[in-house]
């Protein structure tokens, strides 16, 4: 991009950018080579190697996305599909490097920890430099740790899942992170297993350039339970940077998952995001997905309810400011008897941003008795912003009751006037309104990032009413 | 069909889709500018029926509202499509979209996307769509006044298509 550190950014509060300091960089642009390097790098498994370069291919001849945000700036070339910034991982706080322990503590995660968090897997770059876990879950037979080492402990469990939700195969941006992946986390819950806790992973982009191909799965024995919250935040760069991460989660019978992220990459950051959940029997799958950040959002999270009375439910809230397309939403999969699921979508669109809600209600003939609802509210707060909605609903079976309702709106003018009369200025009545429009996600999220979440809306609206 | 609609006109656009597939446009391209769409599709056998309806609202104080009611039996399909754009500075515009159907038998609904795009704030926009059987609610309390399981559904249906069909039989010219 030509406007290079002009990119008009305004209270971004998470935007630094600490000195690179690394071990090994793979070249910019992506082919065999970078592939076999990057593998042979982490001493990976031969069927590892193969699944990679296999992905590489699918990568090379599937075409981008004719639907959805403009992705046409990409440039693949220009990408450092790898960076390894420590040597080895750090087992405890003093001994992380110095620049990397001054960024946490800029997020907040020594804070973080001190209240009780299970375990803090940080990701700086692109693999997970500092790993913790308290011992009590470990005991149970609690598994959470980054996906390399994931891979080198649990081989055999990695196999048997490791792309099975999401296949290479899938869409061009989950083959790039199938040939590419590096860090993301690994959990695995043995059966009727409830950790109490949230696990939690802080991501952090830190090198222009550079995409990030984090890797996720999670597997959740039957009757266990586990609630995982993913936090982004990323430094300011010049240059468009990319990240394609690729979830994937198994939900045993019985099991529950409840997924939460809060996205809030800096405003030149594409990201684009696999997602998808399979849940059996009786089994419950949430996602809570917050996108406040990146330039470019395209990320659906899926459940596919797999058997009989399992549950999906999708909460998505995005907020777009200038130069911002947020498409975000969610995708519901019924393909078993009394199965049922929830997407509740709000939006934001302010100083020129776009939200687009895009969703998949699909229900297969037998599926009898699915229950399903649909709610995606969206609010317009200025002239130069957009919001779109774009439902779409497939239903095979007779036997089902299937609801969808939206509305988009501005935001009231009695309400603001009422406010204002009680003293408040335009930008706190405004977010006061915007964040009582989105309190039934926000009420979702563990505290500390609902206090966050507030505070960065309050942020992003300063500036943005005239 | 296409339909442009100038300063304060109205209209009334009933689709009873006798062809298998129809495509209506209309673009509200003067000010005050209203239109209402009803349609009701029955679909059976193994008719496989088709419905695209773009909506323009490129001029302040226009007014949509489509409203589409499918009732659907044997193996038959329908899709519908939906789309209401309301352009930049098409203040006051009060756009309302809604798609119905009840399913019976082995019928299914192929593909129902109620999309909308807006790039105007000062607007009032909604969509709605509901897929599935007659309520069993309903069914329950008309069958514990004495009727049978089938005068039930077929006075429920009745309920659930008569909106329309009233409307279909006033004629095009309609004052919303």
């Amino acid at each position: 991009m030509a406007n290079g550190a002009s990119i008009p950014i305004t209270n971004y509060k998470y935007g630094f950018a600490k000195p690179e300091r690394y071990v090994f960089k793979s070249k910019k642009g992506l082919d065999a080579d970078v592939v076999r390097q990057i593998s042979g790098f982490k001493n990976e498994p031969e069927w590892m190697r193969e699944q990679r370069l296999r992905a590489l291919s699918i990568f090379q001849s599937k075409q981008m996305p004719i639907w959805g945000a403009d992705l046409s700036t990409i440039n693949f070339d220009d990408i450092y599909y790898y960076i390894r910034p420590t040597d080895r991982q750090a087992k405890s706080w003093g001994e992380l490097p110095k620049e990397i322990k001054d960024t946490y503590d800029a997020i907040g995660i020594p804070e973080a920890e001190r209240k009780f968090l299970a375990g803090v897997t940080a990701q700086y770059e692109s693999e997970s430099v500092y790993h913790s876990f308290q011992k009590q879950w470990e005991d149970k037979g609690v598994v959470f740790l980054d996906m390399d080492s994931g891979l080198r402990e649990y081989g055999d469990l990695v196999k048997q899942y490791f792309g099975k939700a999401i296949p290479p195969a899938d869409n061009k941006f989950a083959a790039l992170n199938s040939a590419v992946w590096s860090g993301g986390s690994f959990i695995y819950v043995p059966p009727g297993i409830s950790v109490e806790i949230p696990l939690q992973a802080y991501f952090r982009i830190n090198a222009a350039n550079m995409g990030q191909f984090e890797r996720t799965l999670i597997i959740i024995d039957e009757g266990a339970y586990v609630h995982y919250v993913e936090g982004c935040t990323a430094p300011v760069y010049s240059t468009d940077s990319l990240h394609a991460a690729v979830v994937e989660i198994f939900v045993k019978r019985g099991g529950r998952c409840r997924y939460t992220t809060i996205q809030n990459w800096s405003s030149n950051v594409y990201n684009l995001v696999t997602k998808r959940a399979f849940v059996e029997e009786e089994g419950i799958m949430e996602w809570v997905d917050g996108n406040i950040g990146s330039k470019i959002t395209m990320k659906y999270p899926s459940c596919y309810l797999t058997g009989r009375g399992a549950r999906g439910e999708i909460l998505s809230l995005a907020l777009a400011g200038e130069n911002q397309h947020q498409d975000a939403g969610g995708k519901l999969v019924f393909l078993a008897p009394e199965t049922s699921g929830e997407i509740i979508s709000k939006s934001v669109s302010h100083s020129g941003g776009r939200t687009s809600y895009r969703g998949l209600v699909k229900v297969i003939k037998s599926a009898e008795r699915v229950k399903c609802n649909v709610r995606c509210d969206a609010l317009i707060l200025d002239e130069k912003s957009r919001s779109d909605t774009y439902p779409t609903m497939q239903v095979d079976e007779d036997n089902v009751t299937i609801g969808h309702e939206a509305a988009v709106s501005k935001i009231n003018a009695d309400q603001l006037f009422y406010l204002m009369s009680r003293g408040l200025t335009e930008v706190e009545a405004t977010s006061l309104i915007i964040n009582g429009f989105i309190e039934p996600i926000v009420k979702e999220l563990p505290l500390e990032y609902a206090v966050e979440l507030n505070r960065l809306i309050q942020l992003n609206m300063e500036g943005a009413v005239g | 069909m296409k339909l442009v609609l100038y300063k304060n006109q109205t209209e009334l656009v009933p689709l009873r889709l006798v062809t298998l597939e129809e495509k209506l446009e209309v673009v509200l391209a003067g000010e005050g500018a209203c239109v209402e769409v009803v349609g009701l599709i029955l679909g059976k056998g193994v008719e496989e029926k088709a419905l695209e309806a773009y909506i323009t609202h490129a001029a302040p104080n226009t007014k949509s509202n489509v409203n589409v009611r499918a009732v659907l039996r044997g193996r038959s399909t329908f899709s519908f499509r939906g789309d209401v754009k309301i352009e930049k500075g098409a203040k006051g515009a009060d756009a309302y979209l809604r798609s119905d159907a009840l399913l019976f038998d082995e019928a299914k609904m192929g593909d129902d996307t109620p999309a909308l795009e807006i790039l105007e704030p000062d607007v009032k926009a909604g969509h709605a769509a509901t897929i599935g059987k007659v309520d069993e609610q309903m069914l329950f309390y008309l069958m514990s006044r004495g009727l049978s399981r089938k005068e039930a559904e077929k006075l429920l249906i009745e309920g659930f298509i008569n909106p329309i069909r009233e409307k279909l039989k006033s004629g095009s010219k309609f004052l919303i």
